[in-house]
């Protein structure tokens, strides 16, 4: 294999860890700081993609898409935040089982919502002609999207760093995910912060979706697909680290690229060894804080 | 109109997706293992239940209405896929078997009876297949299966029809295995088989000047043996070629990216593809935006529905290309097909809706032969026997019940009127000249 065809293998990969990340950066931020494990996370990411594709067809054309990529997040978020607000703040301090089991409800009830809505067929999103398209470099052509989406997830991983870093959200999100019981004896409104926080995390993965749809094809079984690959991100990574996150998704968006050209038939079984191999030697993966038991 | 469509939500998929979810998570907790393992446990074992109450409440709301003939209608049992990315075949299959059983009701039925077409989403997976097939022969006791789209499916189903001694027409999975190793005399095939296609084209493409040649083509019983036939054949005609890079992402795969790149890197002169639906035309759009077609030649399943979806998105001029039953064929039952399917479903029916069309008639030609329903008549009916199908005379083999139909290649051209491509040049390649010997069958079933 060339070094040329090996750059475009790993590039390959990381236009896939772009959209990894982005989506897997909200499911990290809410098991972080509300320690809930959020099954339904691939809803928002399908029902994101799904939305997109109804707005642009309303609007229409460049603006169809841009609009999609304004609005739907925002949509998401909302529904995100009613979904905390309606159940699962009732399961807080409860058992981690019950949380699970209602997050698994509302992965089967979003499924449901979107099959009646949108039926069976593969939908699909374009993206506006400025983005379509292959650039040149020498001999070896590289989708102009996914260029984009590369920068488009620098750009979301640099702006919840500076959420996280610079702003009292942030500042109370951090103190959630390394101290939860503290953060209400200091005053802070925890019930209102969590309905952010997962409002957030969903706007994340409706953002993932919307950004994901022109590239992919948008169907039912796409909330399943993302959520086993994003917990592969976040266990790589440590649960609630965004770097861990950024690493755990380039990780294993290459580490799957390059299998697909050197060991076709295992390459995904590769990206799980790999997760194996990280969770014996760091069981709290590569950037995660170690529980207490 | 009698019509039952029942959808099994895709529960099973779930509940794997959740243990797998479940265990990385346990493994993940370190310290919380147990409490992560009973959890799996207890999720996994309650939601079960729920599937099967669910598949109780859809079906008793099928309706039975009233049909020109008259007495017990005769049932035609469908196990489909009418989820995921080869979604688009499944919804075919349905309209064009529905056609059949709507017009063969309005000249009387068959026998004089009224026909029921009963429709079942298989998800395609072979177990799923077989249980439905299973259900269909003893709750709703169908006078005979219609094939689904997976060949998977289709060798777990054709199991239950020798065991229940059902009829089993396939008109859309193919795998050549039905004929030959797996064969059972229930079963017949209106659809050219994987060894035929894939013969037609490697007899076809050996004449190219290509000899640098790579594949690519879903992971699963029809991909490889698909491939594997077409290599087969390409590499004897033409010793010269070499085969430079195969790839088998998964059925339902939404990234080829990676795929892609790794085909190009090989530096091909020409890609052979089996894949289609969805999967086709998500690798076609994102083929595209890394200049593929300009890179190398490709040639794949372009049939009616991936072309419909695709529109003008892609520029497919001159791409060399096969289908099985394309609606373009010069047959006067086909123009009489086509008008009466587009009255019914405002599109142009795509190779599934008329290989699904196909079978039904020629089960309700023969049933009418014999007057009678009944499954060994059937069987010893239907052998050698001749009927006009859309695609023309056919007749079914005695040896492997497969139909004498022809596989079709053509050149892609834009058609503005319709706003996709479709076939120009249509080249059919005959029955005669691509199926194997009976002696071979013969041979291969040892």
């Amino acid at each position: 294999m060339t070094g040329e065809a090996l750059v475009l293998q790993v590039m390959t990969g990381l236009s896939r860890a772009a959209v990894l990340f982005i989506v897997a950066s909200g499911l990290s931020l809410v098991f972080g700081a509300m320690r809930i494990v959020n099954i339904a996370h691939g809803s928002f990411y399908m029902v994101g993609a799904f939305v997109a594709v109804t707005v642009a067809g309303w609007l229409g054309g460049v603006v169809g898409f841009v609009g999609a990529l304004l609005v739907v997040p925002l949509v998401v978020a909302a529904l995100g935040g009613l979904i905390e607000v309606g159940a699962l703040r009732r399961l807080y301090g409860k058992e981690h089982l019950l949380q699970l089991l209602a997050t698994f409800a509302f992965l089967l009830i979003v499924s449901d919502v979107v099959r009646f809505i949108y039926g069976e067929r593969p939908q699909s999103l374009r993206a506006p002609p400025l983005l379509s398209g292959a650039t040149r470099f020498g001999d070896v052509f590289f989708p102009r999207y996914s260029l984009f989406l590369m920068a488009a997830a620098v750009v979301i991983g640099l702006g919840l760093w500076l959420l996280l870093s610079r702003t009292g959200l942030g500042r109370d999100i951090r103190a959630a995910v390394s101290d939860p019981e503290m953060l209400g004896m200091v005053g802070v409104n925890v019930s209102r912060l969590f309905t952010v926080v997962f409002a957030l995390g969903a706007g994340l993965a409706g953002l993932g979706g919307v950004l994901a749809g022109p590239q992919t094809t948008i169907l039912l079984g796409m909330d399943i697909d993302i959520i086993v690959e994003s917990f592969a991100v976040v266990i790589i990574g440590g649960l609630g680290s965004l770097v861990g996150t950024a690493v755990g998704a380039v990780l294993v968006g290459v580490t799957f690229a390059l299998g697909i050209t050197f060991i076709p038939s295992a390459a995904l079984a590769i990206v799980f060894v790999v997760m194996v191999a990280v969770l014996v030697w760091r069981p709290y993966g590569l950037f995660g804080i170690p529980q207490e038991a | 109109m009698t019509r039952r469509t029942l959808q099994r939500s895709d529960l099973n998929g779930r509940l794997r997706a959740l243990v797998l979810t479940l265990m990385l998570l346990a493994a993940a907790c370190a310290g919380g293992g147990e409490v992560g393992d009973g959890a799996g446990a207890g999720a996994a074992g309650g939601s079960e239940p729920a599937g099967g109450s669910e598949e109780t409440g859809s079906e008793s709301a099928g309706s039975e209405g009233g049909a020109a003939a008259e007495g017990e209608p005769l049932r035609i049992g469908m196990a489909t896929t009418l989820s995921g990315s080869i979604a688009l075949f499944g919804v075919a299959n349905e309209n064009g078997a529905q056609l059949a059983v709507d017009q063969l009701n309005e000249s009387g039925g068959v026998l004089g009876r009224p026909l029921e077409l009963i429709v079942r989403d298989d998800q395609a997976a072979p177990e799923e297949g077989a249980a439905i097939a299973r259900d269909l022969i003893i709750s709703e006791e169908v006078d005979m299966l219609l094939g689904p789209v997976s060949s998977g499916v289709a060798l777990a189903i054709t199991e239950v029809s020798a065991e229940r001694k059902v009829p089993f027409i396939v008109h859309t999975s193919n795998t050549e295995a039905l004929m030959v190793e797996e064969f059972q005399p229930y079963m017949v095939s209106v659809v050219p088989n994987t060894g035929m296609e894939a013969r037609a084209q490697g007899v076809d493409l050996a004449d190219s000047e290509f000899t640098r040649w790579a594949t690519i083509a879903p992971d699963y019983e029809f991909g490889q043996a698909q491939t594997g036939t077409f290599v087969e054949t390409l590499t004897a005609e033409n010793p010269d070629v070499e085969i430079v890079e195969q790839q088998f992402p998964e059925l339902g795969e939404t990234d080829y990216q990676p795929f892609i790149t790794s085909l190009l890197s090989a530096e091909p002169e020409a890609v052979y593809s089996p894949l289609f639906a969805g999967d086709l035309v998500t690798f076609t759009r994102q083929a595209a935006n890394f200049g593929f077609f300009d890179q190398t030649e490709f040639t794949a399943l372009y049939e009616t529905d991936a072309l419909t979806e695709l529109g003008d998105e892609v520029d497919l001029s001159g791409i060399r290309a096969y289908s099985r039953c394309p609606f373009t064929i010069d047959t006067p039952q086909m123009a009489e097909f086509v008008e009466a399917y587009r009255a019914a479903n405002d599109s142009v029916p795509s190779d599934w809706a008329c290989m699904a069309y196909d079978a039904v008639m020629l089960w309700a030609q023969v049933v009418e032969e014999n007057g009678d329903a009944d499954p060994d008549q059937f069987v010893e009916t239907v052998e050698g026997f001749d009927f006009t199908s859309l695609r023309g005379e056919t007749s079914i083999r005695e040896v492997d019940h497969q139909a004498s139909v022809p596989s079709y290649i053509g050149e892609l051209q834009f058609d503005d009127e319709l706003g996709f491509y479709v076939y120009e040049n249509l080249q059919t390649v005959p029955a005669e000249e691509i199926w194997l010997e009976e002696s071979e069958v013969m041979e291969r079933r040892g």
